[in-house]
């Protein structure tokens, strides 16, 4: 044999016999920990001290401007939170790719369709705070305490005066004003392929009209007034804030958002009823700061939190008797849509959007 | 002359020598395998189960090795390979560095962009086994053969006219005499150096339904550029000067005294521009095509931007992998992605690598003007011009909404959006950090693998070099979703980790490191280095003291290139960056989608300035004029 291949040979064998050796052969060694399951249920914060800090996920909205609020959660427990800003999609492959080693506590803001797929996985740690205790059953909180909403969102129409009045068209207020062909190539909403507010809108429509193919139908009709379907869930209200399309539809806090802008948009909602998002927040397994973590979830119930999220963030707090701030929509301003369950519809993505792919989408 | 005393390796009499050299050259092997596996495999405790007794929970553990034996292999067989041959273990020094940077080449290049078509190939997350489920639900659904179909036709396109106009350009820019030459060379360079996807935002801020132009100027109704002629025009504004710069440097090296020759002959001016000069630029021409090719089609932020829903690969795979979290899908449509920009650039290599017909002879007259007639001379100009005002256009209204209170609505001057900055000093120090981290790594490994490839004769030469080069084909999207996989899971847990994101970067751009550094090696004489080593220098002090310092100016630029290619990246960044780790683009895109426009165009001015004081910068280093700053 050739010497000068001896050597590599040699190395290349070492390394499959390695490589063999290595393959991922779990070695099984159990070792017992014991802890004390608590059943404590708290129904106030209580200032205790805690210390150590606190990894948020999914950052519901500008860490800079809840600075306050990680500011007094400090001065209550002696924790520091960090709130790390990422996508909904993002939050959900990091939390589910470090489920062994998990970076974060709690994953706080995003729809409840990202906490009904993490619990499934067996990725939260329930726990029963105060505000799970205070809710009321139903689709705000999961029975098993994985996840408590703390805010809704509701759909809204963001209207651009100034294309409108070119159009000589009002800002429309129902579902049916939408297929008006005087809103032709000036209508915008996001795909519901690639963003949940458009899902929203669509599972809605299919609550409020009976059926999936009164839906469709209504759709096509829909389609044809339709200029973009946009990538993200909050870019309509932009472009109606622009005046770049007349009519945008989007959650009403983030067209609201466009109003802090100050740009010009006027919103309005439809009169049959409009679809709404919960969003939530849950603990992540494993949190390393689980103490903090369960204080920082009772700490959103607090009516100081939800009034204070509601100015900044403009979305709706789920806890009774917390004053609006001004200019902002509650729950009993706009006409929900009768019988409308996010959660229940969290479970029906996959078919319907595969479906409005083949239907809608396809066609563009 | 200073003389060094001799060390205790130096007293070894020859025999010893060779044993220690060869003791140490194994101990470097170990250390290295060592290296590579104890990043590779991870003895890790996870939970097995849990069992509730009363309020007595157990948790039960289990110790378990996870990691990637295929990939040790790999590295292993990288580094055996250099063994073949005996050249290289008789200079063990060399050998070393060799198999350091084909360990780094297996590590970061190959096995990611391996990991894509692992991952593409598989039923689920974490399924076992070879599975043709992804592709057939690409070919079930209709938008992805859609995307398929637009990415090709909108990256020919933009190809296409990119090469047209900028070959016209940069014939007019060096051949014609038209005035102001110097001033509209600049100009029509210039989109280069910003993140593409702010001119996008610069063309809706001036040709959109609202636009300054568009609706306040000309009161255009029913106009609309979102779409995919929108995406074409923004990736025209950044590809033509990629185009204008190759063909200047083919323009200004035509031997004049061939088409001379051609014309004493008898031929007709037209016959010579036909059968003389187009001849000699055409494989230029058409290498222009191709890298315009490969940009247009990896393009993700404008798409994105601009493209009002009309899908391409890149972006639906950001969709499938970001929003809906389908690793699978999302990584087999970064295969499909990757072929045509693969393809490409082989071709274009084979092209650029075949005997150049452009014979740089000393004393051959070359980049001569030509006096033209009026009658051709006006639309040359005009065209330039056109495309210099667009390049004026696009950067004033940058640097004008970031000055005013709201674009499009209220244009008194105020600095608010530029103090709203403020809030993205995070963003910007970690941007800052990623892009000079990764410069200095790429700048690194570019040098070793320059002086390597231009210097060392030795077998797999070529595949290193072209391996080197080949991230350049690679769409930014490809490597974040290659990252992801190969990354984001035990034992690494590295996504999200400045770590990950200098290193990807510092390997996406090394082919620009790369180049830089053998392009000063090859002006380097050899025999600078020869002669220390004949003196008895080693191979390490021969570098470290003789070649880097003649290299250092080629090295500083080679990072501000790779510095300002990657403060400027989006496609990968969305994949790589989370949380702590946000990266400036990708919070300055989120703007452009959600904010109002002057405070996204305070972002984009912004980065406009840093990118232009580097580039200064590199003009003082490097004393080249700022057009031949770009010709890398």
């Amino acid at each position: 044999m050739n010497r000068r291949w001896l050597f590599p040979a040699l190395v290349v064998l070492g390394a499959v016999v390695l490589g063999a050796c290595a393959a991922p052969t779990p070695i099984v060694q159990t070792v017992e920990v014991e802890r004390v399951v608590t059943q404590q249920v708290e129904l106030l914060v209580t200032p205790t001290p805690i210390g150590g800090e606190l990894t948020l996920y999914a950052c519901l909205f500008d860490p800079d401007k809840l600075a306050v609020l990680f500011e007094t959660f400090r001065q209550l427990h002696g924790v520091d939170v960090t709130c790390l800003d990422m996508s909904s999609g993002e939050a959900l492959e990091r939390i589910r790719a470090e489920s062994e080693n998990p970076q974060g506590d709690v994953l706080f803001g995003t729809t409840n369709l990202s906490h009904v797929n993490l619990a499934a996985d067996g990725l939260l740690e329930p726990y029963q705070g105060a505000g799970w205790n205070l809710l009321p059953d139903g689709a705000i909180k999961d029975p098993d305490a994985n996840w408590t909403g703390f805010y809704y969102g509701v759909i809204g129409f963001a209207c651009s005066p100034e294309r409108l009045e070119e159009l000589g068209a009002a800002c429309p207020t129902s579902w049916d004003d939408l297929l008006d062909p005087i809103y032709a190539g000036e209508i915008v909403i996001a795909s519901p392929a690639a963003s949940g507010t458009s899902y929203t809108v669509l599972s809605g429509l299919v609550q409020l009209l009976g059926s999936e193919d009164a839906a469709f139908e209504w759709y096509h009709q829909f389609d044809a007034n339709v200029a973009q379907y946009t990538e993200s869930g909050s870019a309509p209200g932009r472009l109606a804030a622009q005046g770049e399309f007349a009519v945008g539809i989007a959650f009403a806090h983030d067209i609201q958002v466009q109003q802090d802008n100050g740009l010009p948009v006027e919103i309005s909602f439809p009169s049959e009823g409009t679809a709404f998002e919960i969003g939530g927040i849950s603990i992540i397994r494993g949190a390393r700061n689980l103490a903090a973590a369960q204080a920082w979830v009772d700490y959103v119930f607090t009516p100081a939190f939800q009034r204070y999220h509601n100015d900044v963030a403009h979305r709706i707090p789920v806890v009774p008797g917390v004053d609006l701030a001004e200019g902002t929509f509650g729950l009993e301003d706009v006409k929900l849509i009768e019988g409308y369950d996010p959660t229940e519809w969290a479970a029906q993505r996959d078919a319907l959007v595969a479906r409005w792919q083949e239907e809608i989408g396809s066609g563009r | 002359m200073a003389t060094r005393s001799l060390t205790w390796f130096d007293r070894l009499d020859k025999q010893n020598r060779y044993r220690m050299s060869l003791l140490a050259g194994a101990a470097v092997q170990v250390l290295i395998l060592l290296v590579v596996a104890s990043q590779v495999f991870d003895l890790r405790v996870v939970e097995d189960y849990r069992t509730t007794v009363g309020n007595l929970e157990t948790i039960h553990l289990r110790r378990e090795l996870i990691g990637d034996p295929i990939l040790l292999a790999l590295v292993v067989v990288g580094m055996a390979l250099p063994f073949t041959s005996s050249k290289l273990r008789r200079e063990p020094v060399l050998l070393v560095a060799l198999q350091i940077t084909i360990a780094g080449l297996v590590f970061f290049v190959v096995w990611p962009l391996g990991q894509v078509f692992v991952e593409g190939f598989k039923a689920a997350q974490g399924a076992a086994g070879f599975s043709l489920l992804q592709f057939e639900k690409l070919l079930e659904s209709p938008m992805v053969a859609r995307a398929s179909i637009n990415t090709l036709l909108i990256g020919s396109t933009s190809a296409t006219l990119a090469t047209m106009i900028g070959t016209v350009v940069a014939y007019t820019l060096t051949l014609s005499d038209i005035p102001w030459k110097r001033l509209l060379r600049v100009l029509v360079v210039l989109p280069l150096v910003s993140p593409p996807f702010a001119v996008s935002h610069a063309f809706i801020m001036l040709f959109g339904r609202r636009g300054l132009i568009t609706y306040d100027l000309l009161r255009i109704t029913g106009w609309s550029i979102y779409g995919a002629d929108g995406i074409v025009l923004v990736q025209l504004i950044s590809d033509i000067p990629l185009v204008v710069l190759i063909l200047m440097a083919v323009f200004s090296s035509i031997n004049r005294d061939l088409e001379d020759a051609a014309g004493d002959l008898g031929g007709r001016p037209l016959h010579v521009l036909r059968t003389v000069t187009f001849p000699l630029v055409t494989p230029a021409i058409l290498s222009a095509w191709l890298l315009s090719f490969i940009s247009s089609i990896a393009d993700f932020g404008n798409p994105m931007l601009i493209g009002g829903g009309f899908q391409v690969l890149a972006t639906q795979a950001y969709i499938q992998l970001i929003e809906l979290f389908d690793l699978q899908l999302g990584a087999a449509l970064a295969m499909i992605l990757l072929v045509p920009a693969l393809v490409a650039f082989i071709l274009q290599h084979w092209i650029t690598s075949r005997r150049s017909y452009i014979s740089v002879t000393g004393g051959a007259r070359t980049g001569f003007i030509r006096v033209l007639p009026t009658g051709l001379k006006v639309p040359l100009f005009g065209m330039t011009f056109v495309l210099a005002a667009f390049t004026i256009l696009v950067y004033g209204s940058i640097f004008v909404g970031a000055l005013v209170r709201v674009w499009g609505f209220d244009f008194t001057p105020s600095t608010e959006n530029l103090v709203g900055l403020v809030t993205a000093i995070p963003q910007l120090r970690n941007s800052l950090i990623v892009s000079i981290g990764s410069g200095v790594v790429g700048g690194i490994i570019g040098l070793i693998m320059a002086s390597l490839v231009a210097r060392e004769r030795f077998p797999g030469r070529g595949i290193l070099d072209f391996s080197g080069t080949l991230m350049y084909a690679i769409p930014g999207t490809v490597v974040g979703i290659g990252y992801i996989i190969a990354f984001n899971a035990a034992p690494y847990f590295w996504t999200g980790t400045f770590f990950i994101i200098i290193i990807a970067y510092a390997y996406r751009r090394l082919p620009v490191g790369l180049r830089t550094a053998v392009a000063a090696q090859k002006q380097l004489d050899p025999s600078l280095e020869e002669a220390s080593l004949d003196l008895g220098a080693s191979r390490i002090r021969t570098f470290t003291q003789i070649t880097f310092p003649l290299l250092s100016r080629a090295f500083f630029a080679g990072v501000i290139y790779i510095f300002i290619r990657s403060m400027t990246d989006l496609s990968s960044a969305v994949f790589l960056n989370a949380g702590r780790t946000q990266l400036y683009t990708v919070r300055m895109f989120r703007v452009m989608v959600t904010g109002n426009p002057s405070e996204a165009a305070a972002f984009a001015a912004l980065l406009v300035v840093i990118i232009l004081i580097s580039l200064g910068l590199l003009s003082r280093i490097t004393g080249k004029s700022f057009v031949d700053l770009f010709r890398v």
